[in-house]
């Protein structure tokens, strides 16, 4: 009896030193973890869409489909739309392909950026590799409206050799931001001051922490 | 919702096989696979805890650590509840069924150790699975680790009677032969 | 001389990973590249240190009975402090390594350390012992990791090496390259000391 005690006794206090010290680099390393994971995201909005000087959080909502769809709407320096950022993850080869897509307000692609994926090592990986990105680059600087299929589909892109499910995945995510892209664009046009509030009317603009996607 | 449900067994058993693609679970992947019979015991031993752990941690993370905002004991918790629940899977096994006991007795013990065990019930949060997905995903995996356990014990009781040089013989062939196993698992990406 | 033996030993004649094969599981995923060799090689060292310090300096108060439960407790402590660590100053390397920290705790040479020595040693000794262990993993694991990094993807620490930068063998840095360079690895240590104990 008396042993059982002196253990119960020996775990709990173990269990609260550990809970102590755990607790304390809890609190230490929380907000700058939060402020690093902040900052990923930024950069590669930044990167997705150099016009933009700071990001607010949207919503849209399909009534049609009944899903409410978020993206973050640049904001110059001036104040005016400069375009949106769209997370999209398409399935691919091994596993879904997160990356955003940078489009600017006539609808133009502006960049993407892979945030993570499951491809083959040295051939559906090449999406984040200048080999792919390069002439994709090329392509929407100088086709207004591309087919974004890849070549052997008939389309635009110029596909992965060896990697054309990963390189069609890549097409259809970029399709998926374009098409939320239309949906969005008249809210955008219509109000941009609005965007620029922290707190806006309703449906149109709301500005929340959100950070999911949008599947 | 029943399509995904599949797919996430499928892709836990085959494409994200624990051992072959995650390389996780290895030390009875390697201990345990020098004959069939035991290599049947230790993995249905594990498909079993895998399956209760996935659904015991979930259930942990979603009830008690996230309302509480004490996300950060999570290692801590999911390792002692993963450790709790083998020994009472132990004693359970023990008192209701002594045979079945008799010959898994000896490998309850070693799966808390077991990286696969933690590991699923990490990649369950991490993939933000619901309860259901999380159980399917923990059997799956369990399973995967029982046939490549079970492949492998196979392929080492061959070995056992073939004319290896000296310095590869035991662990370093096992592991070879593995790498080989895993090229041929390679094939099933790109299956779902 | 004696310290210096303890410090010593784990580098190679009790190396953890190649002679008692113990914590193969999270070491032969993060080895595709010399950078997440390094970076789970530290964070295991530190983990082990703090354990086997911490174990050392309550040993004879521990009571028999709870001592592995004592002993897991105080190891996923320390995991998830480094873990907290890593991911608050170095982002990169936490979500290259990702869920590979957490197991750490399930790692046999940790666990094995606090039960066969820091158990039975005190807290000098222990510490030396968890540092020499410690060094011993993260040379293996660079090692392993030097000719996956190298042979799949002709780069060093991410920088491109001459002449294996052509064409790399992939399947290197995959699983399978990982399971093979390892078998080989052991093998050749072992052919190594043979060839020692002969002469």
């Amino acid at each position: 009896m008396k042993d059982m005690l002196h253990m119960g006794l020996f775990l709990f206090v173990i269990a609260a030193v550990a809970g102590v010290l755990l607790a304390y680099t809890e609190s230490v390393t929380a907000p700058l973890i939060l402020e690093n994971r902040q900052k990923a995201e930024e950069l590669a909005r930044r990167e997705v869409l150099p016009g933009a000087d700071k990001f607010n959080e949207s919503h849209y909502a399909d009534t049609a489909a009944s899903q409410t769809y978020s993206y973050s709407t640049g904001i110059t320096s001036k104040g005016e739309v400069a375009g949106v950022v769209i997370k999209v993850a398409p399935k691919g080869y091994a596993g879904p392909i997160e990356m955003v897509v940078g489009i600017d307000k006539t609808g133009k692609i502006n960049g993407y950026k892979i945030l993570s994926q499951k491809e083959t090592p040295g051939l559906g990986t090449k999406l984040s590799t200048p080999v792919f990105s390069e002439p994709f680059k090329k392509l929407v600087a100088e086709k207004a409206t591309p087919v974004l299929l890849v070549k052997k589909d008939g389309g635009d892109v110029d596909g992965i050799t060896a990697a054309t499910i990963s390189s069609r995945a890549f097409c259809k995510g970029v399709s998926e931001a374009l098409d939320l892209f239309r949906k969005v664009q008249p809210q955008l046009t219509a109000a941009p001051q609005n965007l620029a509030l922290p707190a806006a009317t309703a449906d149109t603009a709301s500005q929340t922490s959100t950070t999911g996607g949008n599947q | 919702m029943s399509a995904s449900i599949i797919s996430i067994f499928i892709v836990a058993i085959f494409i994200e096989n624990f051992v072959l693609n995650q390389i996780l679970g290895l030390c009875p992947f390697i201990g345990v696979s020098n004959k069939i019979d035991s290599a049947v015991g230790m993995g249905l031993a594990v498909t079993f805890v895998m399956v209760m752990a996935g659904v015991a941690t979930w259930s942990i993370q979603a009830f008690l650590l996230v309302p509480l905002k004490l996300e950060y004991l999570q290692t801590i918790s999911f390792i002692l509840v993963i450790a709790s629940l083998v020994q009472f899977v132990e004693m359970v096994i023990r008192k209701t069924a002594p045979a079945l006991y008799q010959s898994l007795g000896v490998f309850l013990p070693l799966i808390t150790t077991n990286c696969a065990v933690l590991g699923v019930a990490l990649l369950n949060i991490k993939k933000n699975y619901g309860l259901v997905e999380s159980a399917v995903n923990s059997f799956g995996g369990g399973l995967g680790f029982f046939f490549a356990l079970i492949i492998m014990a196979g392929i080492r009781e061959r070995l056992d009677v073939s004319e290896i040089p000296e310095a590869m013989r035991g662990a370093p062939i096992a592991f070879v032969t593995a790498g080989l196993l895993a090229t041929a698992f390679m094939g099933f990406s790109g299956l779902v | 001389m004696n310290k210096l033996t303890e410090l010593t030993k784990g580098i190679w004649k009790e190396n953890p990973i190649f002679v008692i094969s113990l914590g193969i599981c999270p070491t032969l995923a993060v080895t595709s590249s010399m950078t997440n060799a390094l970076g789970m090689g530290i964070a295991a060292t530190f983990v082990l240190m703090g354990s086997n310090l911490f174990i050392s300096l309550i040993r004879n108060l521990v009571p028999g009975k709870i001592r592995i439960p004592v002993y897991i407790m105080i190891i996923a402590t320390f995991v998830t402090i480094i873990d907290k660590m890593i991911a608050a100053f170095s982002p990169a390397l936490s979500s290259s390594l990702g869920i590979f920290i957490p197991l750490i705790v399930v790692n046999c040479i940790i666990l094995g350390r606090a039960e066969a020595y820091a158990s039975k040693n005190g807290p000098v000794d222990s510490l030396l012992d968890a540092i020499g262990m410690g060094i011993g993993f993260t040379i293996a694991l660079s090692c392993l990791a030097f000719f996956r990094e190298l042979l799949g993807e002709g780069k060093l620490y991410g920088f491109p090496i001459p002449f294996f930068k052509a064409d790399p063998a992939l399947i290197m840095i995959m699983a399978p390259g990982g399971f093979v360079v390892f078998g080989l690895l052991i093998a050749l240590k072992r052919f190594m000391e043979a060839k020692g104990a002969t002469k």
